[in-house]
């Protein structure tokens, strides 16, 4: 069921239903049309609002049991376990790999009967894949040197593939997971990195994968998956962006030692963002008002970023730092304005979640809202005169906010009136 | 799509015999060398707890072997090929170079550098990870505290093939360690 859909609480499915057999009834609707709008929802023929809850209720704790196998298996493996001889296990691991792939496929696709089930087999195959890797990386004491970063990136190349074979949202939400910590193991082996360029590699990854995302919306083929894309990248973005709002993140000392070449990974993926938001911007111009801001927005964070790594390298870039800069404090502007972005994301992501009628979206916005205040609240203790100013002030702007959105509702009201009674 | 999903699950299936299958080859049928170690004890997330091994061969002084000139290009991230002398007692570092050798009469393992300062450069072959058995941990501590006190011969056999090594086991004065 596409996201986009209205919500889908018990109540909106039971008046659906009710009311798409009185349209039927009407003639306004004909069979096929009112088919297709309860399948729209999840209501297919033979399925109740009941079932529809249940089926999900069943996917959930079906998911949550594979990934605690799958997590056990790992461990299982970790343990290192004598008893049986290491090619004994490996075959041992193949034989059941291979099983939960076959039963999973067979259920979800073959019978039919357990979908839900079949697809979390599915998924614990993936799983057991990447179980086995391990084992022969175990096996032969290949870990080191740059072992286990390849390990991880062979899991995710094996799973990649398969989201897009069963169109699966939990093996994209797998393999993105995966690929994510390659990139962090790789820019942790190769570079003596700071947390600096981790976050902004994180940054424009949350960008990249949010604007992926808006493309597969497009694409009815791939529409299914798009769920994992936008919201793991929305997660990154978020996370950077709150990064982005201490004060301490902002110190130079910890980015003059950094030569160009660490700069490789963040530059690139913030490049490939900024190139997906102006692609989305082209293409979405046209549709939906919403999708346009989305698109500036993207854009806008994309450039920012590049223009922050780009001003930081040239400045201290080559390693040597003025002797002043250790003894110069953050400039409170610098703060103000990276919370003034964090919230800004917040306003914007809750708008979105109100327009499109996701309440998941504006949940994230009001969650991240929270962790934002209570952190700035604990941040500023010491200096309760400059946080208090800066609490007000940012309380006083949403206010005008508020006050502003309520004219021009009002005033949109007005003219929608005016427009009827003529 | 079921075509498609059973070609995916069969490449998956073939990535991982193959890599086993690779690996017994090595451990069967290429040339072994032996490697002077010196173990510490950390954890890997997905693997398990495993020994830290280096050797006498990861740490090299470029003025003290061939290699290609100029040395600049011998930098941190960079590929390099390191030729062994196979002689006894321990393998030794007879040149390290850009491109895998052409002469293949001396075994060579492909490395990369970890870390580079004036004349010396620290490479890293893949071999740097022994894995242990949790229930060994212990047992492990107790060999290596004792081998901070009486220092004995560690060593390890390592089969090579086409600049790949795999660790065959590791030798404790000779004799080799149970697991």
């Amino acid at each position: 069921m596409s996201e986009s859909s209205a919500p889908e609480d018990a109540s909106f499915l039971e008046r659906l239903r009710k009311d798409v057999e009185d349209w039927q009834k009407e003639g306004l609707v004909h069979p096929d049309q009112a088919q297709a709008i309860l399948a729209r929802y999840g209501l297919v023929p033979g399925e109740t609002v009941r079932t529809l809850h249940r089926s999900k209720l069943v996917s959930i704790i079906a998911v949550l049991g594979v990934i605690l196998v799958g997590v056990g298996v790992i461990l299982l493996i970790g343990a290192n376990w004598q008893h049986i001889s290491k090619l004994s296990r490996l075959a041992l691991l193949i034989l059941v790999t291979a099983a939960s792939y076959a039963a999973g496929y067979r259920m979800a696709y073959d019978s039919q009967k357990y979908p839900k089930v079949g697809m979390a087999l599915l998924l614990l195959g993936s799983l057991l894949w990447g179980a086995s890797i391990f084992l022969i990386g175990q096996m032969y004491h290949s870990g080191g040197g740059g072992g286990e970063v390849k390990a991880v990136l062979y899991w995710f190349i094996g799973v990649f593939p398969l989201a897009y074979v069963l169109l699966s949202p939990l093996h994209l939400a797998l393999s993105l997971v995966l690929g994510s910590i390659w990139l962090l193991m790789v820019m942790s082996r190769n570079y003596e990195v700071g947390s600096q360029m981790y976050i902004f590699l994180v940054f424009g990854l949350g960008i990249l994968l949010y604007a992926i995302g808006r493309f597969h919306a497009m694409w009815q083929a791939v529409r299914r998956i798009e769920i994992p894309y936008r919201w793991l990248g929305l997660i990154y973005l978020l996370a950077a962006l709150y990064a982005f709002s201490f004060r301490g993140f902002w110190r130079p000392e910890y980015w003059a030692t950094y030569d160009g070449a660490r700069w490789v990974w963040p530059g690139v993926l913030l490049a490939a963002g900024m190139a997906a938001a102006i692609g989305l911007l082209i293409t979405q111009a046209r549709r939906e008002r919403a999708a346009v801001y989305e698109a500036l927005a993207l854009a806008f964070l994309a450039v920012l970023g590049g223009a922050i790594v780009a001003m930081w390298f040239t400045r201290f870039g080559s390693g040597k730092l003025p002797e002043e800069v250790y003894s110069t404090p953050v400039p409170l502007w610098i703060m103000a304005l990276s919370n003034l972005l964090l919230l800004l994301a917040e306003i914007g992501l809750i708008a979105l979640g109100w327009f499109r009628n996701q309440p998941g979206l504006a949940n994230l916005g009001i969650f991240v809202f929270f962790v934002q205040v209570l952190t700035r609240y604990f941040d500023l203790l010491g200096g309760m005169l400059s946080g208090g100013l800066m609490f007000i002030g940012a309380g006083l702007l949403l206010v005008l906010g508020g006050v502003f959105l309520e004219r021009s509702r009002r005033r949109l009201l007005d003219a929608m009136a005016q427009r009827r009674s003529a | 799509m079921r075509r498609l999903f059973y070609v995916v699950v069969a490449l998956q299936m073939l990535f991982l015999l193959g890599e086993a299958g690779r690996a017994q080859l090595i451990l069967m049928r290429s040339p072994v060398v032996t490697l002077k170690v010196v173990p510490v004890d950390p954890r890997s997330l997905f693997m398990g707890n495993y020994m830290a091994l280096a050797y006498d061969i990861s740490t090299i002084d470029l003025h003290a072997v061939s290699y290609a000139e100029p040395d600049e290009r011998y930098r941190s991230g960079s590929i390099v090929y390191v030729q062994l002398d196979t002689n006894e007692p321990y393998a030794s570092v007879r040149s390290v170079l850009l491109s895998p050798p052409l002469e293949e009469d001396l075994p060579y393992l492909r490395g990369r550098i970890v870390y580079r300062d004036d004349h010396s450069i620290r490479v890293e072959y893949g071999l740097e990870r022994y894995f242990i058995p949790e229930t060994k941990q212990e047992e492990v501590n107790k060999l290596q505290w004792g081998w901070r006190e009486r220092r004995p011969e560690i060593t390890a056999e390592v089969a090579i093939k086409d600049g790949k090594g795999l660790i065959r086991r590791i030798l404790v004065d000779g004799k080799p360690l149970g697991f």
